[in-house]
């Protein structure tokens, strides 16, 4: 008798331990992997529930010096322009570029994304985000 | 008593397969070398382009054939870009990389560019 009331306490306790468990592994935020993407000038949005981490960029850009702000490369966040490469000039006040070390970036739901001057694709990891 | 302690077992870790339902993980595959020749990333695979072998010994003066560049979906992207050294010298800073490809991309060297240097990862669904 006294064992049976033993075993059936010890049940219930390893029953709780495990919902305890559960419930504090689950709490936590996790990021899960789902997807590769490749953004081009076609704006894309990060969907509800993931965030978009930005690798890198494909650069269509092959010489120096960039004469103009519209030809240096650049990508649209939210509709603003963020140029990836640090313009600048020199004694012959030509414009020379000098890859900016921007990445990677991470962005949330809702943000909005897509090529611009002289960027052929974005690299994109696309994660879930797991209450 | 124990019968029910199991059905409630049971029952919690459906509960739980349901609300946390298969993830995807990455599973190393290989690393390739991918040359001249236009290769396809295949499906349930992911590349990680980690760099390129330029076989480019001196800067010279950059131009679209002349610029180290790979093919990624038949356009030229240039992984090597232009700074200066000076009035009117060029020197290539490395750029660009990792980047990711998804299933169905193609990729291969281009100018100056002996290999591109990818890792392939299967796509795994945990269960």
């Amino acid at each position: 008798m006294k064992n049976k009331i033993y075993i059936k306490t010890f049940l219930t306790c390893l029953f709780l331990l495990i919902i305890f468990n559960s419930i504090v592994i689950k709490a936590q935020k996790t990021l899960e992997f789902n997807q590769v993407k490749l953004i081009t000038s076609t704006t894309e949005t990060v969907p509800t529930g993931k965030v978009w981490k930005i690798e890198n960029i494909g650069s269509a850009i092959h010489t120096a010096p960039i004469t103009s702000s519209s030809a240096t490369p650049a990508i649209v966040v939210n509709g603003t322009t963020i140029y990836l490469f640090i313009a600048r000039t020199t004694n012959t006040s030509d414009y020379y570029v000098t890859p900016a070390p921007f990445f990677p970036i991470w962005l949330p739901a809702g943000t909005t994304l897509a090529t611009s001057n002289n960027i052929n694709f974005i690299s994109v990891i696309e994660f879930n985000e797991i209450p | 008593m124990l019968r029910l302690i199991l059905n409630l077992i049971l029952l919690m870790s459906i509960s739980v397969n349901t609300i946390y339902p298969q993830s995807k993980i990455l599973q190393f595959n290989c690393v390739k070398l991918i040359t001249t020749t236009v290769e396809t990333v295949p499906a349930g695979k992911v590349w990680k382009v980690e760099s390129i072998f330029t076989d480019q010994a001196s800067a010279g003066s950059p131009s679209e054939t002349t610029t180290p560049a790979i093919l990624v979906n038949g356009v030229k992207n240039y992984y090597i870009v232009p700074t200066p050294r000076g009035s009117g010298l060029f020197a290539y800073a490395p750029a660009g990389f990792p980047f990711w490809l998804p299933a169905g991309a193609t990729l291969a060297a281009s100018n100056k560019v002996k290999y591109v240097n990818v890792i392939e990862f299967n796509i795994v669904t945990n269960p």
